[in-house]
């Protein structure tokens, strides 16, 4: 398959959690989201083995190489090798950037989230593809996160580090087309598409607000 | 036969943990296997190149435990693989630049199932040990059972101490491998001579 780490379409980024489906496999809330409109995939695990995070990934794939949609794998650079992903994601407790970068090779994707400007662009420097940044808003699926950075802490990320940012956390309908004003390429989201609702129908109204 | 150092920092109560590492690798241990479980990526590679940046300077081989991409990443001479971890055939794939020997641990007969392509195996555990109170531990009849079954080298593990080394002496097995032993020995230096005393090393 040809190399996906050019001309990424970061504009739905889909991140899993398979806490908030409701009575859905994770691949079918994965075709659903695609089918819906998302752009870019994100499998995301927190607490399972490193052979159950492969399983789960594999079937995640299954869907994303149908459609041709690239598929990241948060945190884990092993679990990505695994799969054969089409890259991984990673921040502040994963592999560093340059060795990730080493591992994977020159085709993968690679999408890093720090906490400061500093290492944003240190990674940028690294061979980071994109950024995810955030959390934008609270959150409830990452609690620790806070009250949010902010747009305009966003904007400035966008506008200081010369890569595509993603802006995530707290991101849905009605906030979804102000975070886009700040200039990210794209917007990531997990319970505004998955955890509520028809998945399909949840990604193509956030899809119409990013066109 | 050969001696390893499985390691587990959080035993390491005695002395800094890299200078458990410097002690054995200046006392002749034959390979340490880096077993950090509860280190998330970032902190295991960073652990696993300060280890390496030691056991490299004594010639001592260092194997990952669990983590194909750390063992990469460090370019360890092997990476150990639990039934948790990826399937051995996914990382043979993974390694296959590198050449890593890939090793599988093996806790009953009906394991050696899915230790099938590996370069070798660690069985256990074989003596009573305090890491694994709860479970009976399978004696050294386990290890002739195992010699029998397959042609990889099997390394003991369990509640090995310089007392009960000697009777794996017999058994034909290729190696012991020590987490608490040495880990809380007061001089790890010293308990790995205790230990080589109860074996009959060759050294590789």
């Amino acid at each position: 398959m040809a190399a996906k780490r050019d001309n990424i379409d970061f504009r739905l980024y889909a991140v899993t959690d398979r806490k908030v489906l409701k009575g859905i496999k994770l691949e079918e809330a994965v075709e659903q989201a695609i089918l819906g409109g998302a752009t870019i995939v994100q499998v995301r695990e927190k607490e399972v083995s490193t052979l159950e995070y492969i399983n789960i990934a594999t079937k995640v794939k299954a869907v994303t190489d149908k459609f041709n949609i690239p598929l990241v794998v948060n945190d884990r650079v092993d679990v990505a090798l695994a799969v054969d992903a089409d890259g991984v994601h990673v921040g502040e407790d994963d592999m560093p950037v340059k060795i990730a970068r080493a591992l994977l090779g020159s085709n993968k994707i690679i999408g890093v989230s720090f906490p400061d400007i500093a290492r944003c662009y240190q990674a940028y420097l690294d061979g980071a593809d994109y950024l995810g940044v955030g959390a934008v808003y609270g959150t409830t699926t990452k609690p620790d996160a806070g009250e949010g950075i902010g747009l305009k802490v966003l904007a400035d990320i966008k506008q200081q580090v010369p890569l595509p940012v993603v802006a995530i956390g707290g991101i849905g309908h009605h906030n979804a087309k102000e975070a886009l004003e700040t200039g990210v390429d794209g917007i990531a989201v997990i319970s505004s598409l998955f955890s509520g609702g028809n998945i399909r129908e949840n990604a193509e109204r956030l899809k119409d607000l990013l066109a | 036969m050969k001696l390893v150092l499985v390691t587990n920092r959080n035993l390491a109560l005695k002395m800094p943990f890299l200078q458990v590492i410097r002690e054995c690798c200046i006392a002749g241990i034959n390979e340490i296997h880096l077993r950090e479980k509860d280190l998330p990526a970032r902190q295991l590679y960073e652990l696993a190149s300060r280890v390496k940046s030691i056991t490299a300077k004594y010639g001592v081989p260092l194997v990952i435990s669990h983590d194909v991409s750390v063992a990469l990443a460090v370019e360890a001479s092997g990476v150990h693989l639990g039934f948790s971890s990826l399937p051995l055939e996914k990382a043979r794939e993974i390694c296959s630049q590198q050449k890593l020997r890939i090793g599988v641990s093996v806790h009953s007969l009906s394991d050696t199932e899915q230790a099938q392509g590996a370069d070798y195996i660690i069985a256990g555990h074989i003596f009573p040990t305090a890491c694994k109170e709860d479970l009976e531990p399978k004696g050294t009849a386990f290890l002739q059972e195992l010699k029998k079954l397959v042609q990889i080298p099997v390394i003991a593990i369990g509640g090995i101490s310089p007392e009960n080394i000697g009777k794996l002496n017999r058994l034909n097995i290729d190696g012991a491998a020590i987490m608490s032993g040495l880990m809380t020995a007061e001089k790890p230096a010293k308990y790995v001579e205790q230990i080589m005393t109860g074996l009959t090393i060759i050294k590789q």
